[in-house]
């Protein structure tokens, strides 16, 4: 399966959900420094979700802190990171 | 117009959270709390300004009651619980007054000018029915009562005994109001799950705790209290994680809030 582009798709679901433009993005961002409430990361979340057909636990969505954290999650969960 | 059934069993709701205070939960500012174990207290002024804050949120409730019980006037189980509610959470204010007071943080001026200086401002329900406002409940119960969980845990490690007591006390109140509400969002979600389930979205959505930012000098206050904050990993799993699991629900089960419905929400 092809790679996700998880930190295009974060920003683009930024830009859906809560009209953020977020122009710095890499794996290594905190997503807490972004400016964004928790509640607007829960929604965000939703986004993903339903773009990539995906359910993300909440418990395993509460340990992630950082894009690349993100990143792994979806890799793991759409099965793409097997190829990669 | 909520049907018979219903107020039925928000009555035997509201009689098994009564009478479980009543024989169990019950507990008394002057004589429970070792007042007397402050003498040796160190102070503390970051403990004392989120022991303030949390005071002065409590403070708000002249409005929290009337927002109950304009919205339950009618509803004799959901009023009685207001009043009831409103009983409890006025010792939470006086407690945290007196632990103030007493430890020497502040006086007893410096807290009458609070108590003036938040009258002086009003909160609003942030939601317009009682469904709504019961899911609300449950989320700003449950919230309550991790800050108060966490500021326990940390008065507890600096040494504060007394002040640990205190939230140990409020914050049993705030678990067993939290299990009331969820009671009640339980037979609403048994009577229409899908209407509820769109109330209980909007208020996952949505939620900010109530009269933060009605609060004097809230912006001094905000990076002191960073430390009791409500990240999303506790607001996932400490708030809404034991809520959910209790109402068999999953976050999966709440509708996406469309733009439309955020906007009416605001």
């Amino acid at each position: 399966m092809t790679r996700i582009d998880v930190v295009a798709l974060f920003r683009q679901a930024a830009l859906e959900v809560h009209d953020s433009q977020l122009d710095t993005l890499d794996m290594t961002t905190v997503i807490s420094t972004l400016g964004l409430d928790s509640v607007a990361v829960m929604e965000m979340t939703g986004f993903l979700e339903d773009t990539l057909n995906i359910r993300i636990p909440d418990e395993e969505l509460a340990e992630v802190e950082t894009l690349g954290d993100l990143d792994a999650l979806i890799q793991r969960l759409t099965g793409a990171e097997e190829t990669t | 117009m909520i049907s018979r059934a219903l107020n039925e069993k928000f009555y035997r709701a509201y009689m098994t959270f009564f009478e479980q205070a009543e024989r169990s939960r019950r507990w008394n500012p002057f004589t429970d709390i070792d007042w007397d174990g402050l003498k040796d207290a160190p102070m503390d002024d970051s403990l004392a300004l989120c022991a303030e804050t949390f005071c002065g949120v409590e403070m708000y409730l002249p409005d929290y009651v009337d927002g109950h019980l304009d919205m339950f006037r009618d509803n004799f189980a959901r009023a009685w619980f207001a009043a009831t509610w409103g009983y409890e959470e006025s010792k939470h204010s006086l407690t945290l007054w007196r632990y103030l007071v007493t430890s020497g943080h502040r006086t007893d001026e410096q807290m009458h000018e609070l108590s003036e200086r938040i009258l002086a401002k009003q909160w609003r329900p942030p939601f317009a029915t009682g469904r709504a406002m019961t899911a609300y409940g449950v989320a700003q119960e449950m919230t309550t009562f991790v800050i108060y969980a966490k500021q326990r845990r940390l008065a507890a490690s600096r040494g504060h005994r007394v002040l640990a007591d205190v939230y140990k006390l409020i914050a049993k109140d705030e678990m067993a109001h939290a299990q009331y509400y969820e009671m009640i969002l339980q037979h609403y979600l048994d009577e229409d799950r899908e209407g509820t389930l769109n109330d209980i979205a909007l208020v996952f959505y949505n939620f900010t705790m109530p009269a933060y930012d009605l609060l004097p000098d809230y912006d001094a206050r905000v990076a002191v209290m960073r430390a009791a904050g409500i990240d999303r990993g506790v607001y996932l799993t400490e708030v809404w994680g034991p809520v959910f699991k209790r109402l068999k629900l999953t976050r999966h089960d709440l509708p996406r809030p469309s733009r439309e419905r955020k906007e009416a929400a605001r």
